[in-house]
């Protein structure tokens, strides 16, 4: 077997084990055999590259395809429910309060537009033991133990400057606004990360309070400056104006 | 649907009908996007790691990595989509990487581990080989193609192919090289 052939097993995944010990000596030893190695080696990648390019484009297609459907389907279901709208306020004009038909159920927006943050920050995969009560506060969060989570977050001794927002997530799961509130707010002013989120997080909380102006002033204070939850925070904008 | 992918095997993939790729996409589309939709990207950029995270999926099938699914399709894309989502969450810095080290996450997860994901953009060399890769004949790029993405055997593409032998294939296959690192050589 000649290095050509020792290149292209090791390419089809067909070295004997011999083979490859054969391979791995001269790739250590043999400047050629390297170089040629490598060639191989960046022209796989550049074809998977290819590949991946004609997939791409191809996923667009089917993308944009889907995108058409749902907006026609958009169209029509804004038809039935305008022409819904149009019997029921005929049908009800005259005991029905307009406001109570028009008015904004914030609790009811709250409710459809939370979802606690999920955990970025520790993987609670690692398998070392640095910050084991770290660990634990965030396998307690994933795990949607709260009150377990504020308690290991409470005692750590050094903790990261992400802590104050996890904890805040904590509160809000256990509707203890104020305090989440207050640590949500702390966390814009002292700290240098989550503040979009922290932002987003006032924003519904006071929404859940029914406080729409304050609402509204974080809506407007997180989409001055940032991009997270850019389309939820105009649509909830919208809704509350 | 649920049924339709079921039935999909590896064999069915490998074929490259263009239906079964489109059916895969469809079915697992709104699953991966309300998983993802907890991290705080736009709906675009979902849409985006959606598809690359499916292609690195398909790569892992056509070039042989992948030999059998042990889990369902969506469990793949779904697990290959997160450690991209982490990657790319730690670039933006959004995640504060005081210890964190997306490696770490990559062996824990025994799915993305088991396979080959790109994540950093071509090299210049790469760039260049790309160029001239893209010049030569369709029979070449063809048979290269065969050759390095597929992973297939000189044997492989004997069976698959319009040669007449091996050493034809592989008399072939070093006229495509030879031509190719001569382009590169003029560029």
């Amino acid at each position: 077997m000649n290095n050509e052939d020792l290149i292209q097993g090791y390419f089809s995944n067909s070295l004997t084990p011999n083979q490859e010990q054969l391979f791995e000596s001269l790739l250590a030893e043999d400047a050629d055999f390297k170089a040629q190695f490598e060639f191989e080696k960046d022209l796989k990648r550049v074809i998977k590259e290819e590949e991946s390019e004609v997939l791409k484009a191809k996923l667009q297609t089917f993308e944009t395809a889907l995108k058409h459907q749902a907006d026609a389907e958009v169209k029509t279901s804004w038809f039935n429910w305008k022409m819904a709208a149009a019997v029921l306020l005929f049908l009800s004009a005259g005991w029905f309060g307009y406001d109570a038909f028009f008015g904004v159920n914030t609790v009811e927006l709250y409710a459809s537009n939370y979802n606690p943050y999920p955990n970025t920050v520790y993987p609670i995969t690692r398998s070392d033991t640095l910050n084991a009560i770290e660990r634990q506060a965030f396998v307690a969060y994933e795990a949607k133990e709260y009150e377990n989570a504020i308690a290991a977050f409470n005692t750590l001794s050094n903790p990261e400057n992400y802590i104050s927002f996890y904890k805040a997530q904590a509160y809000l799961e256990l509707n203890e606004l104020d305090k989440a509130k207050e640590l949500f707010k702390k966390n814009i002013k002292e700290v240098s990360n989550f503040i979009a989120e922290s932002h987003w997080y006032l924003a519904l909380i006071y929404l859940k309070e029914g406080d729409k102006i304050q609402s509204k002033k974080e809506l407007k204070l997180l989409l001055e400056k940032h991009n997270y939850k850019r389309t939820e925070a105009k649509k909830l904008l919208n809704t509350l104006s | 649907m649920n049924t339709v992918e079921l039935d999909i095997t590896i064999e069915d993939l490998k074929k490259g009908s263009e239906i079964i790729y489109k059916t895969i996409y469809e079915n697992n589309r709104t699953k991966f996007l309300n998983f993802a939709r907890r991290y705080g990207l736009e709906d675009d950029d979902i849409v985006d790691v959606y598809q690359d995270a499916y292609i690195a999926f398909y790569n892992n099938v056509m070039s042989g990595k992948l030999e059998t699914l042990t889990s369902s399709v969506s469990t793949y894309i779904i697990s290959i989509g997160k450690f991209m989502i982490f990657d790319k969450l730690k670039r933006n810095k959004t995640v504060r990487t005081v210890d964190f080290d997306v490696s770490v996450l990559q062996k824990n997860a025994n799915i993305v581990d088991a396979m080959d994901i790109e994540t950093e953009a071509l090299t210049v060399q790469q760039r260049l080989l790309k160029k001239h890769f893209k010049t030569l004949g369709r029979q070449c790029q063809e048979l290269l193609t065969l050759f390095y993405y597929r992973g297939f055997t000189i044997k492989e593409i004997l069976n698959h192919g319009s040669y007449n032998s091996e050493n034809v294939v592989k008399s072939a296959k070093s006229r495509c090289m030879k031509t190719l690192k001569e382009r590169i050589k003029l560029n």
